[in-house]
């Protein structure tokens, strides 16, 4: 279908933070690393754009809900990396409990006949 | 930590570390695109395309992490400041004018604030209530015929006090104030300005003294019983340095001593608004203040009154003014029956005189009446100057804009946010607003200085309580700004929305859009000259009505004439003994080298007193219901021939008028067309009909019509007798005016006059001393402060006009540049380019010319009393502002036409 293809790797508003914070609820990561790994753990169907990915992360960081520290890369690059502070935890678990129950109400919308 | 915590603490942050910050993103993002060209093999070119617009990014991120509205604003000021920096002139011109035209407007509303509006800094001045004419000053002596009375006498104040029971308490001031030679402990005389008040005066104004006491109701036992001094804040601070000690120790005058028991709060400066007083003294002292005179008891047996005090009263609680009002006019109907009951059947009228209650919230002062209708004429050109500079930063703001246009394309194509551009374009305008605001706040310090300077008279500052109006200030500066605004921002809005590629190409939508700003731009430099007209119109009728003044034909010459006033009662001279003094006194001056001729007068050439009588004239018998009236003089031998007025018939007043001679008179041409009509006046009689005075005078002598009390009023019907020929036995003039015609320069002979009087007697006070040239000055005052301001807005206006009509036609003919260029390649001549150019500036000049002349017509209403000599329809001065403003617009136009004019039709051509 020719608007779905359209709306490919669009991100429901309002999700992208959350989706942030679970990219780093394992470790830390750079951004190129977020990006990639939403791109992956979606099966490739989000794509973060890299317009949106750095205000956003910069404002995470501002609220405190992530920190960031110079470090190296995997190819011996400088790259800034950003891990997750107790309440960006805090802030992923409330925010994961939330899309949960909103996804779930609206699959049930979707499949009930 | 708490989340906001955490924000603030980065936010605060990030200003100091902008330039780290700043690297760090663009070295992330750099990592960002090495790492999808490697991983995902990506080229250069699909890495930009991935990351869009690269600046509006770093912009997104950066306003995460700083105050972004407080940094990105001073980030605009900064850029505003190097963008007006860059068009000095232009930031200069502009900020100077806003501000004159603020600074200018706030100090003269503040001045009338001072003299019109503004209450007295007491307790409770909106209960004070005055029962006199706030207007009037000095010393009245005579009987008043009906209206309301100006002034009272001290017995008439006494008594109203303890009568009236509408007012809690009443007091009284000296009407006007005395500069005296004192001593402070037997130091060198040196001159201190003294006002009589009556005890209670300090307590019924409410206002405790900073240091010692006050005086009180116990200080008015009887005359000389009270000899205590007062003195003003500043006069403490300037003569005695802010000390203590000043209690401790006393003044002299003419022979009494005054200890000095208290000073006053600053900021008092008195109930007067003008007069600076030194040193408050008690009404009892009167008789040794002025000496030979005694005015603290009313005369049953005379009709005269000598009428001196200015009296005020505190409403009792729950009255008002109408109340108190009443009850005056039945106690006073009462005092006048019983003091005047000698008088009444013969002269009825005696009892039309009144009291009138006026509110006393705002003092008295001579100031209000003379420089109202000045202050608002001022203003009113002060409020015209700020539109007039107001629209000149519209305009100038406006050419910038349009020339700015392809820089902020420019900007906008780079990735600048609109909505930051406006807002720099929004900073410039603030930063023009507030640098005006702070010169303008300055200006109008100075301006009030500068004023008060201009509208005394020499020696005698005008003390005022008078403070630049912050309110009115906030309120110019806003207008200001809100002008600067909205012409700031209606560029900003029109470029920002321009079409990039077509502005950035410098096609057709270029061309429209400079006409827009063109057109604009010429709408506002209409207004200016619509302003500047009415400026210099009114420049001009003050310039001409100052002219006029000056060169009015007094009916005798005005050059080479000094007059000093001598007071001899001070030297304690007796009434009879003073025929011998003031001709001693004459023989000496005459003596002086240089000196031509002396002679000397009662009231003398404007010297600030009057007569008028009364009078019945033979063969003349008045309209019913009119009382024949003229003004006198008593003068000495020669008045006529030394002061220069011509003798039309018979003889000038002689040697011979003296004591025990026929009582004559001469009288002026005025007086011979009123009342004679035609008829020969000499050898016929004229009758003073003051009934303490009333003498039959021979008419010797007609002389021409002389100005010597008022400039612009017409010479009014006069008499003058013999001064040394007494009206009563002893009857001389208690002071007197002598007139000195010198062969050069009057002042010279000033110095050498004052030896003289001293050398007669070393206690004869010296009133006055001064050229005519310098009294006539003191009469043209106000004309003076109006032309001179009225020349300098119209000045700068006109120059700010002439630059911003420069500025439009520079900004028209570099848009038109490549069109001109084709016009020059055709073939069409460059005497024509630059008549065309010049034509255009006459077209903007004459639409303001249009508006401009009937505006200031209908304006001319407010200043029409002002006027002497010419209407304000004078062809003249509409003939010279047309004239003016055309040469200027001519001269405006000859730079950008002659510029024009030398375009390089190739280079023109080959700029598109």
């Amino acid at each position: 279908m020719g608007s779905s293809d359209a709306r490919s790797g669009e991100l429901l508003p309002g999700t992208l933070e959350m989706l942030i914070l679970k990219a780093l609820a394992r470790s830390p990561k750079h951004g190129y690393a977020i990006a990639e790994f939403i791109h992956a753990a979606s099966d490739e169907v989000l794509r973060v754009e890299e317009g949106a990915l750095y205000p956003a992360l910069h404002r995470l960081e501002l609220r405190g809900l992530l920190a960031s520290e110079w470090g190296t890369s995997e190819n011996n690059r400088r790259a800034k990396y950003y891990q997750l502070t107790d309440s960006g935890k805090k802030q992923l678990a409330s925010e994961a409990r939330y899309w949960r129950r909103m996804l779930g109400a609206v699959m049930q919308v979707i499949e009930s006949s | 930590m708490p989340e906001w915590l955490s924000t603030l603490r980065l936010r605060t942050r990030s200003p100091l570390r902008r330039d780290q910050l700043d690297r760090d993103l663009a070295e992330e993002l750099e990592f960002h695109a090495a790492m999808m060209a490697e991983k995902r093999g990506l080229s250069t070119r699909e890495v930009g395309r991935a990351f869009g617009n690269r600046t509006a990014l770093k912009e997104s991120c950066r306003e995460t992490w700083t105050f972004a509205a407080v940094e990105a604003f001073f980030q605009d000021l900064r850029y505003a400041w190097r963008t007006l920096a860059r068009g000095k002139a232009f930031a200069i011109l502009a900020v100077l004018l806003l501000a004159l035209g603020m600074g200018a407007t706030t100090a003269i509303f503040g001045l009338l604030d001072a003299v019109l509006l503004k209450g007295l800094p007491v307790r409770e001045p909106n209960r004070l209530v005055l029962f006199t004419d706030p207007a009037e000053s000095g010393v009245s002596i005579g009987a008043d015929y009906g209206g309301p009375r100006s002034l009272l006498s001290y017995e008439e104040f006494i008594t109203l006090r303890s009568r009236l029971r509408s007012f809690s308490d009443m007091f009284a001031v000296d009407s006007g104030y005395r500069r005296l030679n004192a001593m402070v402990d037997g130091s060198a005389p040196e001159e201190v300005r003294f006002r009589l008040v009556s005890g209670n005066y300090f307590t019924v104004l409410g206002v405790p003294p900073l240091i010692g006491r006050a005086f009180t109701a116990a200080d008015e036992h009887g005359p000389g019983s009270a000899p205590y001094a007062v003195l003003n804040y500043a006069y403490w601070r300037d003569r005695f340095g802010l000390s203590a000690d000043v209690l401790n120790r006393k003044l002299q005058l003419f022979g009494t001593s005054y200890q000095i028991i208290g000073v006053m709060p600053p900021g008092f400066l008195g109930e007067n608004v003008g007069d600076l007083v030194n040193v408050w003294l008690p009404l009892v002292m009167q008789p040794q203040v002025r000496l030979g005179q005694f005015w603290l008891t009313d005369n049953p047996a005379k009709v005269d009154r000598v009428m001196w005090l200015q009296v005020f009263g505190r409403l009792r609680d729950g009255v008002n003014l109408r109340q108190a009002q009443t009850e005056t006019d039945v106690v006073w109907r009462q005092m006048t029956e019983a003091s005047f009951s000698r008088f009444v059947s013969s002269q009825p009228q005696i009892l039309k005189q009144a009291l009138k209650l006026r509110p006393g919230e705002q003092g008295t002062s001579a100031l209000r009446s003379q420089f109202t209708e000045p202050l608002y004429v001022l203003l009113a050109i002060a409020g015209v100057l700020l539109l007039t500079a107001c629209a000149n930063i519209a305009g100038l703001l406006l050419a910038r804009a349009a020339a700015r246009q392809k820089e902020v394309a420019m900007r906008i194509a780079l990735g600048a946010g609109r909505l930051r551009l406006i807002r720099q374009f929004i900073a410039e305008s603030l930063l023009v607003s507030l640098a005006a605001a702070i010169a303008g706040g300055l200006i109008a310090i100075l301006a009030i200085r500068a004023i008060i300077g201009l509208a005394s008279e020499p020696g005698d500052l005008i003390s005022l309580n008078v403070h630049p109006d912050w309110r009115l200030f906030a309120f110019t500066s806003g207008v200001a700004s809100l002008a600067t605004l909205i012409f700031g921002l209606a560029p900003a809005l029109m470029s920002t929305r321009a079409n990039l590629n077509q502005v950035l190409k410098g096609t057709a939508a270029n061309v429209a859009g400079g006409s827009a700003s063109a057109h604009a731009g010429r709408i506002v430099v209409a207004t200016q000259i619509a302003f500047s007209t009415v400026l210099l119109m009114a420049a001009g009728w003050f310039a001409i009505t100052l002219r006029n003044l000056e060169r009015l034909d007094l009916g005798y010459s005005a050059e080479r004439l000094t007059e000093i006033r001598v007071d001899p009662l001070t030297a304690r001279f007796s009434r009879q003994q003073l025929a011998t003094v003031y001709d001693e006194l004459k023989q000496r001056l005459v003596q002086i080298p240089g000196v031509r001729a002396v002679t000397f007068s009662k009231n003398g050439l404007f010297g600030g007193s009057d007569s008028q009588d009364e009078i019945s004239v033979e063969g003349y018998t008045a309209p019913s219901g009119e009382q024949s009236s003229s003004r006198w003089d008593r003068v000495g031998p020669s008045y006529l021939s030394v002061v220069g007025i011509p003798l039309l018939a018979g003889r000038d007043i002689g040697l011979e008028d003296q004591a025990g001679a026929r009582r004559v008179c001469v009288i002026n041409r005025a007086f011979a067309e009123k009342f004679f009509r035609g008829r020969d006046p000499i050898g016929r009689h004229i009758t003073d009909e003051y009934p303490d005075t009333r003498v039959t005078l021979e008419v010797v002598g007609v002389a021409g019509d002389a100005r010597d009390r008022k400039l612009r009023e017409k010479v009014e019907p006069m008499f003058y007798i013999p001064a040394l020929q007494p009206l009563v036995a002893g009857g001389y003039p208690d002071a007197m005016n002598y007139q000195i015609r010198t062969f050069a320069n009057p002042s010279s002979v000033i110095e050498a006059a004052r030896k003289q009087i001293a050398a007669a007697n070393p206690n004869i006070r010296v009133m006055f001393a001064r050229t005519l040239g310098e009294l006539l000055a003191n009469q043209t005052l106000r004309d003076r402060l109006l032309a001179r301001l009225a020349l300098v807005s119209g000045a700068l206006a006109l120059v700010i006009t002439c630059f911003g009509l420069y500025a439009v036609l520079s900004f028209s003919v570099a848009r038109r540049t490549s069109e001109i260029g084709i016009r020059l390649a055709l073939g069409a001549r460059k005497d024509r380019i630059v008549r065309d150019i010049i034509r255009e500036a006459l077209f903007v000049a004459l639409v303001g010319l249009g508006f401009g002349v009937p505006i200031a017509l209908a304006a001319s209403t407010l200043v029409r009393s002002r006027l002497f000599g010419l209407s304000a329809a004078d062809p003249v001065t509409i003939a010279a502002v047309i004239t003016v403003l055309t040469i200027a617009a001519v001269a405006s136009a000859l730079v950008p036409a002659l510029r024009a004019a030398g375009i390089d039709p190739i280079r023109a051509l080959r700029c598109e």
